[in-house]
């Protein structure tokens, strides 16, 4: 990084001419440059996160405060003892978190790996795998609703051509989920080989000289120091997968919209669904709550975890 | 990486044979001096392969969106259309108001991303540049709102927005997320690198803070206020779920909000829809032709989205 001479003498030159600043005093600088964000940030995420609290011990299904009922603890009771589907939707999202983070974890792996070996064009494979990282989740629905339409649609073409009978993708629950999780993937497994890449290329490589000499396999090589010395970004790059699979909602609401009936229902869209279509602000507000205590735990979790890696090796 | 002399040899010796001149040995040269391994051909399919997986859906619905319905509906598929025919694209602008879809989505991203690079980089300047008391916990506090999950605001927010009369208002569109922490922090680590002496000089001459601000720290972050740049017009043009809750009415849908009503089982106007999809997405993929490189060290250097 220059910090050319040039700009400065340009600065300089149009400088006034040599008394005090007028102007904002050097001591509020500070605070009145801070001030647009934290006020933005104040009224929308921290009001916002400890109203919800607030919100969730009441029912009614005006959005005002003084049309509802306070009702202290109810919801989190119905939630627990009487709301199938919110436990539907759980069991949803535990699905498709473990299914998510395992496979994206071992896919950007063995894709970071390979894109670190030095090949001819690496750099348009590492560009190639990282275009559906930034396309939007709806386009990404799109497409491969597209691809997977039972009747028209290019997969079930190919099978009809093979003389295979046509399957109804996301019309039947378990392809659905299935489909669901691996459109995931494809969309996001880029984004961590990058992260994966620069974990890679931070390992030193006199560690595998001197295993080579002293005769290492490429198998004792890869579990002796790469996956070793790759802990933290690994560890990185579950817990951010975990909690963007924990908080999904984009992708499935155009591909599945939760269904084929709730089978792809995940918790987000359940918090939505209650509050857009049942007006059940307290209820969805109690869910929620639920589920950020869960974030907050793996949060954490992953800031004690990441130091104690960090400190071990 | 090195590979130990002895699988090398012995790969080297059956690779050689397997592969002539020509493209082989083209596509086989490393960039150093080893040869190339069996273990190189293996990872050149699966990368080829990949690659396959990753542009083929995207090539399929660009090909599928200039086919007419007849072409679209017939069993089996051809691969391409007859002809490029824009009758798809002429008829999803007729039938359904993409022009002010798209309006609202340029509008939104634009005014966000301008306002997005200057609160964030004015926080990341007061983070960076000055001692004063709080620095640390307010620093603490905006990165704390990144463990904020969204899921924990979105209802609070319908009541917040609708208060603060920003329902159905771009206002409420561009205002809320242009306070991002992943910004705040970014710009933080690079102004971090300014020399502080440029900005005692700069005081010594008599230049007020904004002035130091806007004229001298400002220019001086390019490179990071690009990164920014990049990751705030994916994140705007991208958005589905805050949209979602601030508007409902179609005349102030973004285009991720127009076409998200696709969510259906019957859908019978695939020719629109497909051509509309091919619409929303060139404006990431020219970012893409032409940016990413920025884009890729932006996130390496990171590790963060969102």
């Amino acid at each position: 990084m220059q910090f050319s001479a040039a700009l400065t003498r340009q600065f300089a030159r149009s400088r006034t001419k040599g008394r005090a600043s007028r102007g904002i005093k050097p001591r509020f600088a500070p605070y009145l440059f801070l001030a647009p964000n934290l006020i933005i940030f104040g009224i929308f995420v921290i009001f916002p996160a400890l109203y919800n609290f607030y919100l969730s011990l009441y029912r009614g299904s005006s959005m005002s405060l003084s049309d509802m009922t306070f009702v202290g603890m109810q919801n989190y009771q119905q939630l627990f003892q009487r709301e199938d589907l919110f436990w539907r939707a759980v069991s949803n999202t535990l699905v498709f978190v473990a299914g998510d983070v395992v496979a994206t974890v071992l896919l950007s792996l063995a894709i970071a790996m390979m894109l670190n070996r030095r090949l001819r064009f690496r750099a348009f494979f590492r560009s190639a795998f990282f275009y559906p990282v930034l396309l939007s989740p709806v386009v990404v629905a799109l497409i491969w609703k597209w691809i997977l339409q039972y009747q028209y649609g290019a997969l079930n073409a190919m099978l009809t051509q093979i003389g295979l009978q046509k399957i109804p993708w996301l019309l039947n629950s378990h392809w659905a989920m299935t489909w669901t999780i691996g459109i995931n993937i494809w969309s996001s497994v880029g984004f961590y080989s990058l992260i994966l890449i620069a974990g890679l290329q931070s390992i030193p490589s006199v560690l595998y000289e001197a295993a080579s000499i002293d005769g290492a396999s490429s198998r004792e090589q890869f579990f002796g120091i790469t996956l070793p010395m790759l802990m933290p970004t690994m560890l990185v790059v579950v817990i951010l997968s975990l909690i963007r699979a924990f908080q999904s909602f984009d992708l499935i609401y155009v591909l599945t919209n939760g269904g084929p009936g709730t089978s792809t229902l995940l918790l987000v869209q359940y918090i939505f669904r209650n509050a857009f279509e049942f007006h059940q602000f307290g209820l969805a507000a109690a869910a929620s709550f639920m589920l950020a205590v869960v974030l907050l735990i793996l949060t954490g979790a992953q800031l004690f975890l990441g130091r104690r890696v960090n400190d071990a090796s | 990486m090195a590979t130990p002399q002895s699988t090398a040899q012995a790969s080297t010796r059956v690779v050689r044979k397997a592969q002539g001149t020509g493209i082989g040995a083209f596509l086989l040269t490393r960039q150093g001096a080893e040869n190339a391994t069996a273990a190189d051909m293996v990872t050149y399919v699966c990368l080829v392969v990949g690659t396959f997986i990753m542009f083929a859906p995207v090539l399929w619905l660009i090909l599928s969106s200039f086919k007419t319905p007849t072409e679209l509906y017939r069993l089996p598929p051809t691969l391409l259309p007859a002809q490029i025919n824009l009758d798809n694209y002429i008829g999803a602008l007729q039938q359904f108001p993409f022009l002010t879809y798209l309006r609202n989505s340029v509008v939104v991203t634009t005014a966000s991303t301008l306002l997005t690079l200057l609160i964030n980089s004015m926080a990341a300047f007061a983070l960076s540049k000055y001692r004063f008391r709080g620095r640390n916990a307010l620093f603490m506090t905006i990165l704390a709102t990144l463990v904020v999950p969204i899921s924990v605001i979105i209802i609070p927010e319908i009541v917040i927005v609708a208060k603060l009369g920003l329902t159905n208002n771009l206002l409420g569109l561009i205002i809320p997320p242009a306070a991002t922490p992943t910004g705040v922090f970014l710009l933080r680590q690079y102004m971090l690198t300014i020399p502080d002496e440029l900005i005692e000089a700069a005081r010594i001459d008599g230049a007020g803070e904004w002035r130091i601000f806007w004229q001298l720290i400002l220019p001086l972050s390019q490179p990071a206020l690009a990164v920014l740049a990049i990751f705030s017009v994916m994140w705007r043009w991208n958005d589905l779920l805050w949209p979602l809750i601030v508007v409902n009415r179609s005349e102030w849908f973004t285009l991720q909000v127009g076409l998200s009503s696709f969510q259906g089982d019957n859908l019978t106007q695939w020719q629109y829809i497909l051509a509309m999809t091919v619409l929303s997405l060139i404006p990431m993929t020219l970012v893409f032709l032409f940016l990413q490189k920025h884009l890729v060290k932006g996130i390496a250097s990171t590790g963060l989205n969102g």
